[in-house]
């Protein structure tokens, strides 16, 4: 399905239902909507395990944002945070979410964290997983040459110093394989449909100057913190950071070592604890 | 969820994601909306039978039309079959639905019936169960007659010639059981959110003209019904005036099923299966 989110269509995909028997009538379930990593991946990464998993004790919403996947491509000036925030709410308006748990990887957590400080009467709960305030590339580098030797330090650090798609494609190559332990299920990756226009425009524009550590101070929902400690992206010190910027009391944070940004996938205790964090 | 049209905020649900993981692939499924019975009933009974079945190889959207269940129910001027059927296809507009198959069960299939000969092309299935183009009151107090004898039949009367919110309370009392005559008649009875108010209005007003038997020859749509010889609020003769009013159309009858074919024919279920699968 697609909702028009002023002129720009995004896809979305739906599992499991809304409503379920209860003793003596029908009950809601939550709603929870996926936020895919990125920018320039959709929201296929969730369609294995994550979406599944959550349509057991929830509604789940799967949705590709501006520039990605199957949504409209919109162009340049429109990829950035606010925006994908702004569309997000329009998509929960049109279809009448008032209170969504709302769940980010990565950059997908930047865009939950950007909503909820907009409209902090809105999320009922975030998870945010492999997430941070800001990017620091110095710590990223560091992890990449201690996971993958200094080849991975040398081409993650000349994409960060000159994002385009040619240094994209070498970091993609070599540094990619990194985010997760055991490397990346080939179908998985075959599903995605990538933009690597967006990746870079991100990579070259905001991801440079972001810090929302102020966001984070405004949030009143119940946080789900959820880190991988071996994450070359989102380094622990950084996720460390994010969680020190929340109110107190509204955090969660699990962290689990020789887990890396697919910390899902490293480590099923994670989906566990998000299932239990979203049905509660 | 519910998305705004015209004014009135339709209630929907779904059940099945529309693109599934298939090795390398995304596999796309078709989308099967179910149109509920009534009137004044909504789209919760199916979740018990029809609608997780198809959610295997469809997705699946449970709608309460205007008026009904979850829905809005504020504009009394929105409760017909014109604007039923325009919500239909607005609702599809909104949401992006290409091609859907329609699945439609008795009193739902003025909405989708009269959908289809509005915009021929739109659907890529319509299957019918226990269709009628039209409300024959005298085939009604007949069937309910011969079917459980003269008070369930002079309840019919009443509130088909006298719809009020008395004779409405007698013909759920008299007739209800007859329509849903199984174990499961407690269980659909506390399902849906009634809305006795649009039934009332409905059978007092469009019901007494509705015919729909002249539109039914510009059906494009491959159309497949499935339909019980004992449902006295959907007749057979009727459901017949639409069965060969719809070029093509396929019909499998189930003898002595009455209005729930889902639940009184269980083997109908796997052949709706196949049609959606096909």
């Amino acid at each position: 399905m697609k909702v028009d989110v002023g002129g720009t269509q995004l896809f979305f995909d739906v599992e499991g239902p809304l409503l379920e028997r209860g003793e003596t009538e029908w009950r809601s379930r939550p709603t929870v909507v996926l936020l895919h990593p990125g920018p320039g991946v959709d929201h296929s990464v969730y369609k294995d395990l994550m979406g599944p998993t959550l349509a057991e004790v929830a509604q789940v919403v799967y949705v590709d944002q501006r520039g990605d996947g199957r949504s409209d491509r919109s162009n340049p000036s429109r990829w950035n945070l606010e925006t994908w925030a702004a569309d997000l709410h329009e998509l929960l308006e049109a279809l009448e979410i008032e209170r969504p748990v709302l769940l980010g990887s990565s950059t997908g957590a930047l865009v939950a964290l950007q909503y909820a400080w907009r409209h902090p009467e809105r999320p009922a709960k975030l998870v945010l997983i492999s997430a941070v305030a800001r990017y620091v590339h110095a710590r990223s580098i560091a992890v990449f040459d201690r996971l993958g030797g200094s080849a991975a330090g040398e081409v993650a650090a000349a994409y960060f110093a000159d994002p385009n798609e040619t240094t994209l494609a070498q970091y993609l190559q070599v540094c990619l394989p990194l985010y997760a332990r055991d490397g990346f299920d080939p179908d998985v990756v075959a599903r995605m449909r990538m933009n690597p226009e967006v990746t870079a425009h991100w990579d070259r524009t905001e991801s440079t100057r972001i810090d929302l550590r102020e966001a984070a101070a405004s949030v009143r929902c119940p946080v789900l913190l959820v880190a991988g400690e071996d994450d070359p992206s989102a380094t622990i010190g950084a996720v460390e950071e994010l969680a020190a910027a929340f109110p107190p009391g509204v955090v969660e944070f699990k962290r689990y070592a020789n887990a890396r940004h697919g910390v899902i996938r490293d480590e099923p205790r994670a989906l566990e604890e998000i299932r239990r964090f979203v049905s509660a | 969820m519910r998305v705004e049209v015209e004014g009135e905020r339709l209630f929907f649900d779904v059940e099945g994601a529309k693109l599934r993981p298939s090795g390398p692939w995304l596999e796309e499924v078709p989308t099967v909306a179910i149109v509920h019975t009534g009137p004044a009933a909504d789209h919760t009974p199916y979740r018990d039978h029809i609608g997780p079945l198809l959610a295997r190889s469809a997705q699946v959207l449970y709608l309460d039309l205007r008026g009904c269940g979850r829905s809005d129910a504020n504009d009394r001027r929105g409760w017909n079959v014109e604007q039923w059927s325009s919500d239909l296809r607005e609702l599809f507009r909104r949401l992006n639905i290409e091609r859907p198959i329609v699945l439609a069960h008795g009193w739902g299939a003025f909405a989708a019936l009269r959908y289809a000969q509005r915009w021929p092309d739109e659907l890529s299935k319509l299957i019918l169960v226990n269709p009628t183009a039209r409300i024959v009151v005298p085939r009604i107090v007949s069937r309910f007659d011969e079917l459980a004898g003269a008070p369930a039949g002079e309840a019919a009367h009443n509130f088909f010639e006298r719809p009020s919110e008395q004779t409405i309370g007698t013909y759920m009392h008299e007739c209800f059981w007859v329509l849903i005559p199984s174990s499961d008649a407690a269980g659909v009875m506390v399902s849906p959110i009634w809305n006795f108010e649009l039934a009332v209005h409905w059978v007092d007003n469009e019901a007494r003209t509705l015919d729909l038997r002249p539109g039914l020859a510009s059906i494009e749509a491959p159309t497949y019904v499935f339909a019980g010889t004992d449902d006295a609020q959907y007749p057979a003769a009727s459901i017949e005036e639409v069965v060969a009013g719809i070029p093509g159309a396929n019909v499998v009858w189930f003898d002595g099923a009455r209005h729930s074919v889902f639940r009184d024919a269980p083997q109908s279920l796997e052949l709706i299966h196949e049609v959606v699968r096909a």
